[in-house]
């Protein structure tokens, strides 16, 4: 049973004084522990495709398993609560928050469970191992580099133990050794069965997915999957 | 296109882009401009009392205080009407010296019959009250016995037009009274409450009595006068009572002491026995511009945040203009002109509002106030506030956002800013909003509480000068349908005809009292308990000299007796005015409040003396009040024989009158809180459309992580909380001075209540947090959470 299953998902945003159609029509299935990489030119709809996995936007039309439920039909509370404990988001430009610490910032990732973990600052600590930021816990955001602002980042998004994380190009603005280190870590976690979608214009990143999905003016233009 | 027009484009589409936001600027400019305007037009009107009178500075009224020796018990602004001629006679420095007496006869004219208010006049009366003229010369035209002088305003009320030299009315025993100058009509900021001027040569004026008994009444007439330049007026007034006591040939209770009050300064000396007008309070119009400094303050900081977030706002645009070559000081004033723009339309607006709102406030206040009767000092003082509210308001965004390294919109110098902002804005929210409580319990214990009587439901009627007549209306009033009881008395329980008296015992504290005389019913009529003893038994006029009395508790305590029942039976001998008397105590009173609570209560004395009895008080059914009214009015007509208006008034009615500068000063500052309310709502609206696109990032990656819009909710909640407790701290012993202080301008006073604060901190934080709430309720669907995140 797939994942994530969408069909025929149409998204258009009307804020501006003509609708833009981003999505037409687009269908597919991810299975867990996929390694999905989404390509294609700017305006192509592959970071709406992403937010609307995500759920941070609803589509305008079309039909949104996650997990064989249907989202685009629960209320914004029930949707937070899925965000909260099944999905982990890695941004371009890293999304962490200026006044809070490495630390605590990674342990936002945990308060919107509201499930009392124990252990929490276990967790967090773990995940701050597992990208190489355990030395780093007590700084500030602009105290630490990009590659750092990004592993911090995906120690966020991990630190849930989610059962999908997406990355909107997690590596756009990184040299090519931070990249190349993020891309390592987001790969690890695929390894140990995370499934993993990322949006990137990096084909040598896009390589190393499982499966590829092009994207052209809002439709899938090619899936191809990877011969193991 | 001209620099101009491309300006005012740019302008144009800039406001339209960000609508919102210039609105919530250009309401709360204009809001704070309007209140402004509104509290400097009226400080203008209070600091300017009389100063429309030529040369007024000039002028001097004569006042004095009566009752025992070195120990003045009652002020009054109405002395002898000998001491004018006494004064022309022996003072050399006196220039012009002139008398009006205020009283209130019958007027007739064709078309109208009223009890019309007047002043029986000297004739040089307008070489020292400077009055403007529109017609007829002033300096002749109150020679004549029988000629009268009137303001416009009368001359059409009474001839259908303004221009009535020549033309006559009669008053009392059909004397004939022919206008000989018509005067511009007076402001409201005047202490003369008349507009009609008598000559005082006819024989029949009250002035002409008293010329003829100078030591006929003690407190008969205002007197005015000029001195010659150079004179030592301190000088002159103290020889006064030495002056007064020469020529004095009367009874004892001669004025202890005389005071000059300069016209110009009259209107806030304090309270006179027999004040024309109500005075004013320099504490209350300080305290007034305070609050208006500190709105217009709120408003440039409200101004300066928005403007600062929409200049953040608009960050690309600067820095795309620094890369073209804009020096800092281009931003600057490129910021500075847009905010003078903002303010220049919300003064105009402002000017709109009050435009309209003036008459509602003049009507409502009993006020005269005018946008342009000074437009020139009016305008100029009004420009220079606005330039001066931009730039102190426009000038540090425009230095923050210009600066070379921009970062005005995170860090921790930025949210001690904001959170600064919140404080100051409540806190003035608090002060006002307990001293608004304060006031209105001051006033509710000024014109309830602190009475111990109850006045509501009580008509009061001055009695015609024909005594049989009055006699027989009194006793048809008692069986009239309607009426529950009727009293007469002396003026109680109004201030008029106040007399001292006092108890001089040996090597003891002198006794100061006020004697009342009133009929027994008259504390049935005013539902006063006796404390102790019985009520009197009837009343008296001849002999003099009271056989009994009542006291109250202040008196009980003043002479010494251990309890109210032990003064019963007990013998006190008092002098008065006239003589000395000795009176048994038959009853005990509770302190009743005839003044108003400027003054302190103390000793009071009620006997039955029946001979001046003035006005007669009348309890009606609270149902069906006007039939009672009309019933009152129809039996006054029938027993006058239908000559004699009548003057009737609510004894509640009277009070408020008394107390019409503490109204006044209510209301405005009600009205002003109102106003800061409003402000702060803005202010705070302001601050969340700042800190929303502030922290769009930051809430935006909560949403991500899975925070639900309760969570958000509470997220932008926490922050207010700590400034709210700060703003209460500050504002709770900043509002119990200033309120110590107020209080401490009345002799008697509310404490100031823990109410008061309590609840003025619990409404400053529940309108904060609603405020931020229905902001938050508003603005959280319309957030795009992937938007946010990308555009970062």
């Amino acid at each position: 049973m797939p994942l994530i299953s969408l069909s025929d998902i149409h998204h258009t945003y009307s804020g501006t004084a003509q609708a833009v159609p981003a999505l037409r029509g687009v269908s597919i299935d991810i299975d867990p522990g996929e390694f999905v990489a989404i390509i294609g030119p700017s305006g192509s709809g592959k970071s709406t495709l992403l937010n609307i996995i995500g759920t941070l936007e609803k589509p305008s039309q079309g039909r949104y398993l996650f997990d064989n439920r249907d989202v685009t039909t629960i209320p914004e509370r029930d949707l937070a609560r899925l965000r909260a404990t099944r999905i982990g988001f890695v941004f371009q430009n890293f999304n962490l928050i200026d006044h809070l610490t490495v630390y605590q910032n990674i342990e936002l990732g945990l308060r919107y469970r509201r499930d009392h973990l124990r252990g929490r600052r276990e967790l967090v600590m773990e995940a701050m191992d597992r990208v190489g930021m355990g030395h780093r816990a007590d700084h500030l955001p602009r105290q630490l580099s990009g590659g750092q602002q990004q592993r911090c980042a995906i120690a966020r998004a991990i630190v849930g133990q989610p059962a999908i994380v997406l990355a909107d190009e997690p590596t756009g603005n990184l040299d090519s050794r931070n990249a190349a280190q993020t891309l390592g870590i987001l790969k690890e976690l695929n390894d140990k069965g995370t499934t993993l979608i990322i949006v990137t214009h990096a084909l040598s990143q896009a390589d190393q997915a499982s499966r590829t999905i092009e994207m052209h003016d809002g439709r899938i233009h090619l899936s191809s999957r990877r011969l193991s | 296109m001209t620099p101009l027009l491309s300006l005012l484009l740019y302008i144009f589409r800039t406001v339209v882009a960000r609508w919102g936001v210039y609105l919530l600027m250009v309401a709360g400019l204009t809001l704070s401009y309007a209140a402004a305007i509104v509290v400097t037009l009226y400080v203008h009107d209070e600091l300017t009392h009389d100063r429309f009178m030529a040369q007024a500075d000039r002028v001097y009224m004569l006042t004095a205080r009566y009752g025992p020796p070195d120990r003045g018990l009652v002020a009054s602004d109405r002395t002898p009407a000998g001491m004018a001629k006494w004064m022309a006679s022996d003072v050399a420095e006196i220039d012009q010296v002139a008398r009006i007496v205020a009283i209130e006869w019958p007027m007739r004219s064709a078309r109208r019959q009223v009890r019309e208010r007047f002043y029986w006049a000297d004739p040089n009366i307008f070489k020292i009250l400077q009055l403007p003229a529109v017609e007829g010369d002033l300096a002749t035209a109150l020679k004549a016995p029988g000629s009268v002088v009137m303001t416009q305003r009368m001359a059409r009320a009474y001839f259908g037009r303004p221009d009535a030299v020549g033309l006559t009315l009669t008053t009392k025993d059909n004397q004939p009274l022919t206008v000989t100058a018509i005067l511009k009509d007076l402001p409201a900021n005047t202490h003369l409450d008349r507009e009609i001027f008598v000559s005082g040569r006819g024989s029949y004026s009250m002035l002409a009595v008293f010329d003829l008994n100078p030591d006929y009444q003690w407190n008969s007439a205002y007197i005015y006068a000029t001195f010659k330049p150079g004179a030592d007026v301190a000088a002159v007034e103290g020889r006064l009572q030495a002056i007064s006591r020469s020529h004095w040939r009367g009874p004892n209770n001669l004025p202890e002491g005389y005071e000059l009050i300069r016209l110009t300064d009259l209107h806030f000396h304090p309270h006179g026995d027999g004040e024309q007008r109500p005075r004013g309070h320099v504490g209350s119009i300080l305290a007034l511009v305070v609050v208006t400094a500190a709105i217009l303050a709120l408003a440039g900081i409200n101004f300066s945040g928005l403007v600062l977030a929409e200049t953040q706002e608009r960050g690309d645009e600067m820095a795309i203009r620094k890369a073209l070559g804009a020096r800092r000081i281009d931003l600057i004033w490129q910021i500075l002109r847009e905010a003078l723009w903002v303010n220049l339309v919300s003064v105009v607006l402002a000017l709109a509002v009050v435009e309209r709102l003036l008459p509602a406030l003049n009507g409502g206040l009993d006020l005269d106030l005018h946008l342009w009767r000074h437009p020139a000092v009016f305008l100029g003082v009004l420009g220079a506030t606005v330039v001066l509210v931009t730039v102190l308001s426009g000038l540090y965004p425009a230095f923050a956002v210009s600066r070379p390294a921009a970062n005005t919109g995170t860090g921790r110098l930025s949210a001690l800013r904001w959170r600064g902002w919140v404080v100051a804005q409540i806190a003035l929210v608090v002060v006002l909003l307990i001293g608004s409580h304060t006031m209105n319990r001051q006033w509710q214990y000024a014109t309830d509480d602190a009475l111990n009587f109850n006045g509501d439901h009580v008509v009061m009627i001055r009695f015609s000068d024909f005594p049989n007549d009055d006699a027989d209306f009194v006793a048809h009033l008692r069986d009239l349908k309607g009426v529950e009881s009727v009293a007469e008395s002396f003026g109680s329980p109004t201030m008029d005809n106040v007399r001292p008296a006092w108890i001089r015992r040996p090597g003891l504290p002198l006794i100061s009292l006020t004697r009342n005389s009133a009929h027994p019913d008259f504390f049935k009529v005013f539902q006063v308990p006796l404390v102790a003893g019985r009520h009197l038994s009837g009343t008296f006029s001849v002999p003099e000299v009271p056989p009994e009395i009542l006291i109250n508790l202040s008196a009980v305590k003043a002479l010494g007796f251990a309890t109210p029942e032990a003064a019963l039976g007990q013998e006190i001998v008092y002098e008065t005015d006239r003589t000395t008397m000795r009176s048994r105590i038959v009853g005990v009173l509770p302190d009743l409040r005839f003044a108003t609570v400027y003054e302190p209560k103390g000793p009071m004395i009620f006997d039955n003396f029946s001979k001046y009895l003035t006005v007669v008080n009348v309890r009606i059914s609270p149902t069906d009040t006007a039939g009672t009214l009309a019933r009152i009015d129809a039996l006054w007509s029938r027993d006058n024989g239908g000559s004699m208006p009548m003057q009737r008034w609510f004894y509640r009615d009277y009070l408020l009158d008394q107390y019409h500068d503490l109204h006044q000063q209510m209301r405005v500052f009600n009205l002003v809180a109102g106003v800061a309310i409003i402000l702060s709502t803005l202010g705070l609206t302001g601050l969340c459309i700042f800190l929303t696109r502030r922290q769009a990032r930051d809430l935006a990656i909560l949403r991500a992580l899975g925070a639900t819009f309760g969570d958000i909710f509470v997220q932008r909640l926490t922050p207010f909380f700590v400034p709210l407790l700060i703003a209460n701290a500050i504002a709770w012993p900043a509002a119990w001075l200033v309120l110590r202080s107020w209080l401490g301008s009345f002799a008697e006073h509310i404490p100031l209540s823990a109410v008061s604060f309590l609840g003025a901190a619990v409404t400053s934080v529940v309108f904060a947090l609603l405020t931020v709430a229905a902001h938050s309720a508003l603005t959280a669907g319309k957030v795009s959470v992937s938007a946010s995140l990308r555009h970062e």
